[in-house]
């Protein structure tokens, strides 16, 4: 009894473990889009600061991508679904 | 007022396209190639347009796909709607930008442009296109910009 008890524990806390597995959004670097309509579009649906929201298109321009958002993957998949209705490239993917 | 390149801000968030004819008509036709793509999974640039969301699974569940796909279709109804309105509203510009950026990519992705150097070499005409576009992206977001302010 104690065993089956034990194991559906561990069990629980393994499906926990993996629903709990944080999943990055990406933004990727698009050579056609201005930097100023990038720069629009995080501001706005991230609520980041002009400053902020430049550096990372920036990030994006110059390393190919950036991380910006972490956390669940269902809200990682809205954001990501909102930023390709504004025409940027994004994608999730689990954290390593 | 305040005059914000091809728009004029009115009072009350709304705006007025100061310039129309060519405008209007390449607008809408950024909507036509937008809701081709979004209706055309043969087209090479459908996959910049509705490529999965998760980067582990090779397509999105139905729920993502019948939500984007409704999404896109509203934004360029309302494109089309607003273009040929007397006023526009802040969730017109928006759907202008983001039909305006979608439309862009999608030429991009059939011109097989991935980075700087790829867009060096896009054909003449396709620098254009860009140009024109982007010029009226950026006064969209500075009219948006302007209506946040206001």
């Amino acid at each position: 009894m104690s065993t089956e008890l034990d194991k559906s524990t561990t069990s629980l806390i393994e499906e926990d473990v993996v629903l709990d597995t944080p999943y990055n959004l990406f933004l990727w670097n698009d050579p056609v889009t201005p930097m100023q309509v990038v720069t629009y579009v995080l501001k706005q649906l991230f609520g980041f600061s002009k400053e902020k929201a430049e550096e990372l298109m920036l990030q994006a321009h110059n390393n190919g991508k950036v991380v910006i958002f972490t956390g669940s993957q269902q809200e990682a998949e809205r954001y990501c679904v909102q930023l390709h209705a504004k025409g940027l490239m994004a994608s999730v993917a689990k954290d390593a | 007022m305040r005059n914000v390149e091809i728009f004029t801000l009115l009072p009350g968030g709304q705006v007025r396209l100061r310039a129309q004819g060519q405008l209007v008509e390449f607008v809408c036709e950024q909507a036509d190639v937008v809701e081709h793509v979004l209706h055309t999974p043969s087209d090479p640039s459908f996959y910049r347009l509705c490529g999965p969301v998760n980067v582990e699974v090779s397509e999105d569940d139905v729920f993502t796909r019948l939500e984007r796909e409704m999404t896109i279709e509203a934004l360029c109804a309302r494109v089309r709607t607003s273009a040929k309105a007397e006023t526009l509203s802040r969730e017109d510009l928006e759907a202008w930008l983001s039909v305006l950026s979608m439309a862009l990519g999608v030429l991009a992705a059939k011109l097989g442009i991935v980075d700087d150097e790829s867009r060096d070499d896009a054909p003449m005409g396709a620098e254009a296109y860009f140009t024109a576009s982007n010029v009226i992206s950026c006064c969209v977001v500075e009219a948006l910009e302007a209506l946040d302010e206001a």
